[in-house]
């Protein structure tokens, strides 16, 4: 699963890029672009059109929480806009950066908050909390 | 069930979003857990801003790996940095499903 927020066209090139670089070793991906008309150049294109001719979703701004729920993996390009709550619950675990936060979340979703310096015995517990839950959304 | 942890980075050196990488790559390490970092876009900057960060993730016996279409775009010289010029299919397999996978995107 991969979220494509606003971010520059360089940046919204390369989730693409990046986007089908993970379907090389089998996996399907779903991309949901979730800003409205965001720009990205040919490579995004590109990238865009050979997902969708091997029957990967590429969308515009659907219902980002919904599809999370299905994700094994999941990667947030860029900054993406608060939105309605997924059907919950699931497995999701939210990792928040500092100054940040989920767009959006579940009933009963993990939510992990990283400080901005992670001392040792921080960084173990928070391990475990990612590795006890389930997929892991970074925001 | 987390057989690796598998870390994507592709933000820039002005994010923080390195250290927290290695916090939990060490943390992983400590735990005996392997750990892939795969580098790209503005991550490579990351990589390069930060030699003894990758050093001690060396150190600790992570593997790491860039991608190199994104270092040639930002003239990074990951060979400096001892790490392995690699390219999407690395993205694929750091990111399996079997793994427990955290991306700073």
């Amino acid at each position: 699963m991969v979220l494509v927020g606003r971010c520059d066209a360089a940046t919204a090139d390369e989730a693409l890029r990046g986007a089908l670089g993970l379907t090389l070793r089998g996996a399907h991906v779903h991309v949901v672009l979730t800003e409205p008309g965001l720009a990205f150049g040919p490579q995004g294109q590109r990238a865009t059109a050979t997902l969708e001719l091997f029957g990967h979703r590429v969308e515009g701004t659907g219902a980002p929480a919904a599809a999370l729920v299905a994700a094994d993996v999941v990667e947030i390009w860029g900054e993406v806009s608060p939105g309605p709550a997924g059907p919950g619950p699931d497995p999701l675990t939210h990792l928040v950066r500092p100054g940040r936060a989920p767009a959006f979340g579940s009933p009963g979703q993990r939510v992990l908050h990283l400080e901005p310096d992670l001392d040792d015995a921080r960084a173990d517990l928070l391990l475990d909390d990612l590795l006890a839950g389930g997929p892991v959304a970074v925001w | 069930m987390t057989a690796r942890l598998g870390v994507v980075i592709a933000t820039g050196p002005e994010t923080g979003d390195l250290g927290h990488v290695a916090a939990l790559a060490h943390a992983a390490r400590r735990r005996g857990i392997p750990v892939s970092i795969f580098a790209m876009h503005r991550g490579v900057l990351a990589l390069a801003a930060a030699p003894a960060v990758i050093a001690a993730l060396h150190d600790a016996g992570c593997d790491l790996v860039g991608c190199a279409t994104s270092a040639d775009a930002h003239g990074v010289d990951l060979a400096v940095l001892g790490v392995v010029a690699g390219s999407q299919d690395d993205h694929a397999a750091f990111t399996d499903h079997r793994h427990r996978v955290v991306a700073f995107t």
